[in-house]
């Protein structure tokens, strides 16, 4: 057995048991459950800021998981009522909806307010009173007298009410609530909600509109597919019984539905645009193309480690590591390329020998890129981490798999091809435009004060205009507009957050006096509330008979409210402090379609939601209790500081590389080195800032990549031209690779993609003419 | 989450039985059909009257008070944009029917109430009986008539016992092309009875009355 032999079984048998590892261990996971499309998993689990947990349960609990319908018959017109609660109820029935109504059935609201009265004692009675206590103080009556000014003011407010056109709605309940608690509790909300005329738009009344919950998080796949599916099949039942009608819907499942397919596509379409790229680019510059393919099972090898890597890593790994990781490829193949195609010092030259005299630039270069993505994983942000391991480990198994597949061929040796005019400029030319370039980049550098940053985590998403529009036009059909802001006051219990909602209520009719909102707070009473209520009723025993008199006095026939004197007779006999929880469990659960939304009761966390009109632009101070829950700016916002946390790594990292090399390569040569990465990066950024692109989280990333990457470029040809050779073709081959399947991610139609795959491709095409403009050559050692 | 404005006025009034007392008019002979005379050129005298001006007096009767509440204000009556009745006050206020349903006007702005199929039915019938349109009526009411000379009566019952018991009837007395009486009874205590003064001369509306009075087109 010659000792080639050896070698190449060897190594075919140590690549193929990694390789058969490998593919075992991906094959043995559940990729479905591994691999995330849900933009939340972007976010760190255990994030510090309290309104992040909360958005996260929010996303997935509730707002996230309404779809909207509107039915329409085949004129175009709404379709009829009997549709929308035909509609309603097929979903309803089925198991991927946890609710659905149509919103014109009163039922659902009937019964909410049959329990509101039948409750109206211990959730309106509590509120009422402090009003009237306050209005009474305001007009300084003696506390000994409240109670039967209290029963005069009641009955003189019946007698008003009467001449309201609220009076014939409500003239059957007054028997049972002379107080006027219902049309009290009805106003306030009316009141609150209902937009005045302008804000009416003729067409929302005339909608047939059914609403609904999903069951399952509309980012998961049983969110999305079993859903739409149960639409089909209800949509498809209600033409049995309503030729024509037609149903339109939006929810948040629809729009990350269409972003996972793109996403999907995009994995597809820009790994084998880059792969067709690098294969092109190496066909071009190398003499025996089919022998290129040698470069291939590394690059397939390092991908394959870095997602079985990656996947024994965390627990889950968002997708856009896979789709950014296709860069790994036009890394992974640097090696190849740099030992591949080094030409032999003498003939016969032996395997390990070539290696060993190509070991430090390709172990320098390796190790210090494995270490700027190695520092990726201190970031907060799950994405970067699971970058960092990916790349990091990738890379380590693409100088394995090059090194140990090398081994195993005849002549590893793969020969470029000689282009007649390969040095088509003079050295003086060469030397003109690198002057050139340099004038440029210092023209740049100041363009780094201009940089504008743009934290927005739309864009991260792909953009689906067709369904925005869709969104945008059922909603307006909905009443939703832009005017209302959503506040989320939480607590541990409801109770507690009840109380942090009356501190809310009190800041905010101190910030914003003229704020229309609306919340349960306005059928809650707050624990003291409730308690003084009880007091009332059990000390101030007279007022019965003092509001008989008033009514009497009155012009009223006291008799006909016999139903509320035996009803407030009862509630003074038994009412108990536990009545509120009760009464608010009871009501919770009475709540449908929309008003589901307003109250949660954990756990982990209870809430209140209030919506306002015309909010204050100040936030509500800590203790309120109370955030904002408009999840896209809570997002931005931690997108923000962990851009700004990107920001500081890759300083940090630019530090570590820029150290490295002048420990290694001496001040005066360590500058020139590092001036390839260090100098791609700023002028890029510098020019960024000129022409106005916004930059974000993932240029900086970008930028990294890009540093590591022409970092390595920056070595290779430093040694080449220590021994006075021009830069190696390995060097210009990687580039050229590099920059192709990088471009290749800059046609992405996701934002951020773009941006990494531009940021990368310039950069490393900046470093590339640097290096051909004989940036080294002063490094050449005397001959 | 936004969507909750418009669905938390809360629609919860279920109202019991009406009584319906006896009368003369609502028996099977004065039955009419919605487009026999006097009823059609009686309805076409009204539409000529494309704008109407007339106070008005509201009296209330619930069970629960002895003496009815009495309101005061001005209707106006409109081919095109329904029905106005503006309340004097206090407060003044303003309520609109007409083809889009109800609406308030008050010095805090306009309110909406909230979609109620009840509710609907009462504005449908009204706005239609007062232009004495009455075949679109006829599929949900049993119209009863009587008329002498200029004088008529008109009464209308709804066929369903859930809106018999929620509206009750609804009664009109008038004099040629004028309406002096419109009634909604669902008993004799319990009722609102609306006295309309003859009209005040005018040939239309001013731009200034329609924009106070009516809703926006």
């Amino acid at each position: 057995m010659t000792p080639l032999y050896r070698r190449r079984l060897a190594g075919s048998a140590l690549l193929g048991i990694c390789a058969l590892l490998g593919v075992g261990w991906l094959a043995h996971l559940d990729l479905r459950q591994k691999i995330s499309t849900d933009i939340l998993d972007l976010l760190p689990a255990k994030e510090q800021a309290p309104e992040m947990a909360m958005v996260r349960v929010l996303a997935s609990e509730a707002e996230a998981r309404v779809m909207l319908f509107v039915l329409t018959d085949a004129a175009g017109r709404p379709a009829a009522a009997g549709a929308a609660r035909a509609f309603a109820a097929d979903l309803a029935r089925d198991p991927a909806f946890a609710q659905a109504l149509a919103l014109d059935d009163p039922a659902p609201r009937e019964a909410l307010g049959r329990e509101l009265f039948d409750r109206r004692f211990t959730l309106l009675f509590p509120r009422w009173l402090g009003e009237r206590e306050a209005a009474f103080k305001a007009r300084g009556g003696v506390p000994a007298h409240f109670s039967a000014w209290l029963a005069t003011d009641t009955a003189a407010a019946l007698t008003r009410f009467l001449a309201s056109p609220q009076a014939f709605a409500f003239e059957d309940l007054l028997p049972s609530d002379p107080l006027l608690l219902m049309p009290g509790v009805a106003d306030r909300l009316k009141g609150a909600l209902t937009p005045a005329e302008p804000a009416e738009p003729p067409a929302r009344a005339e909608a047939t509109r059914v609403w609904a919950r999903i069951a399952a998080s509309p980012l998961s796949e049983e969110g999305q597919d079993p859903v739409f599916a149960a639409i089909r099949r209800a949509a498809a039942s209600l033409g049995a019984s309503y030729p024509g009608v037609a149903v339109a819907d939006t929810g948040v499942n629809r729009f990350a539905a269409a972003s996972r397919t793109r996403i999907q596509h995009e994995l597809t379409w820009l790994n084998a645009l880059s792969l067709a790229a690098v294969i092109a680019v190496a066909l071009i510059f190398i003499r025996s193309p089919w022998r290129a393919l040698h470069l291939a099972p590394p690059v397939l090898l390092a991908t394959l480690g870095a997602w079985v890597c990656v996947t024994a890593a965390f627990s889950r790994v968002h997708i856009l590591v896979f789709v950014i990781g296709a860069m790994l490829t036009g890394v992974a193949i640097d090696y190849g390329f740099y030992l591949y195609m080094q030409a032999p010092v003498r003939p016969g030259e032996e395997y390990g020998e070539k290696v060993r005299r190509l070991a430090k630039p390709l172990l320098s270069s390796c190790f210090t890129t494995v270490a700027g993505f190695a520092l990726l994983l201190y970031s907060d942000l799950p994405l970067i981490r699971q970058l960092g391991v990916f790349v990091g480990a990738g890379l380590v198994c693409a100088l394995g798999a090059t090194l140990v597949y090398f081994s195993t061929l005849r002549n590893p040796f793969l020969e470029a091809r000689a282009f007649r005019r390969a040095r088509f400029l003079s050295s003086g030319s060469r030397r003109a435009l690198r002057r050139a370039l340099i004038a440029l980049w210092l023209i740049a550098l100041p363009g780094l004060l201009l940089i504008r940053w743009k934290d927005d985590v739309r864009e991260l998403e792909i953009p689906s205009p067709a369904i925005q529009s869709e969104d945008a036009r059922i909603r307006a059909l909905f009443g939703e507009h832009d005017g209302q802001t959503v506040y989320l006051t939480h607590a541990t219990t409801l109770r507690e957050a009840r109380e942090a909602l009356a501190r809310f209520e009190a800041w905010l009719l101190g910030a914003a006096p003229k704020a229309r909102s609306l919340s349960l707070g306005e059928v809650v009473p707050t624990a003291g509330e409730h308690a003084r209520a009880l007091r009332f009723l059990r000390t101030e025993t007279a007022f019965p008979l003092q509001l008989r008199a008033a009514l009497t006095a009155a012009d009223f026939d006291a008799g006909s409210f016999a139903p509320f004197f035996e009803a407030y007779a009862r509630q003074a006999r038994q009412a108990a402090d536990a009545d509120l929880d009760q009464a608010v469990a009871a009501l919770q659960a009475r709540l449908s379609g929309p008003l589901s939304l307003l109250v949660h009761a954990g756990p982990p966390l209870a809430w209140y939601i209030t919506l306002t009109g015309d909010a204050p632009a100040a936030a509500p101070p800590p203790g309120t209790q109370t955030v904002t829950a408009g999840q896209l700016q809570s997002l931005n916002r931690i997108f923000a500081r962990y851009r700004q946390s990107a920001l500081w790594l890759s300083l940090t990292g630019l530090a570590i590389v820029g150290a490295g090399v002048f420990l290694t390569y001496g001040f005066r040569d360590g500058l020139r080195i590092f001036a390839i990465p260090c100098g791609a990066c700023l002028g890029l950024f510098g020019l960024f800032g000129w022409i106005g692109e916004p930059l974000n989280l993932f240029h900086l990333l970008g930028a990294f990549l890009g540093v590591c990457l022409t970092h390595n470029y920056s070595i290779f040809s430093a040694t080449s031209a220590y021994r006075r050779e021009r830069p190696p073709v390995s060097v210009r081959l990687s580039a050229l690779t590099a920059a192709a399947s990088f471009g290749a991610l800059s046609f992405s139609g996701i934002p951020v993609v773009h941006a990494l795959g531009e940021t990368v491709a310039l950069m490393v095409l900046a470093a590339l003419l640097t290096i051909e403009f004989e940036h080294f050559a002063p490094l050449a050692e005397p001959s | 989450m936004r969507r909750l404005a418009p669905l938390l006025a809360l629609a919860l009034f279920a109202p019991p039985g009406a009584s319906r007392a006896a009368d003369p008019l609502i028996a099977p002979v004065h039955q009419v059909a919605p487009d026999q005379a006097p009823w059609r050129e009686l309805a076409t005298a009204l539409r000529a009257r494309g704008a109407v001006t007339a106070a008005f007096t509201e009296n209330r009767w619930f069970p629960f008070r002895k003496a009815p509440t009495v309101l005061h204000g001005e209707v106006r009556i409109s081919a095109g944009r329904g029905l106005s009745l503006h309340y004097f006050g206090p407060p003044e206020r303003t309520v609109i029917i007409d083809e889009r349903g109800l609406l308030v006007r008050s010095a805090e702005g306009d309110i909406v109430p909230p979609a109620d199929p009840r509710t609907a039915a009462a504005n449908f019938a009204l706005l239609h009986v007062l232009r004495l349109d009455l075949p679109p009526l006829a599929a949900a009411f049993d119209i009863y008539g009587l008329s002498a000379g200029s004088a008529w009566r008109l009464a209308l019952v709804p066929r369903g016992e859930a809106m018999r018991r929620s509206l009750g009837r609804i009664e009109l007395e008038g004099d040629g092309g004028a309406v002096r009486r419109i009634e909604l009874r669902r008993s004799a205590s319990q009722r609102v009875e609306i006295l309309v003064a003859p009209a005040l001369p005018a040939a239309a509306f001013t731009g200034d009355e329609l924009r106070r009075f009516f809703r926006a087109p």
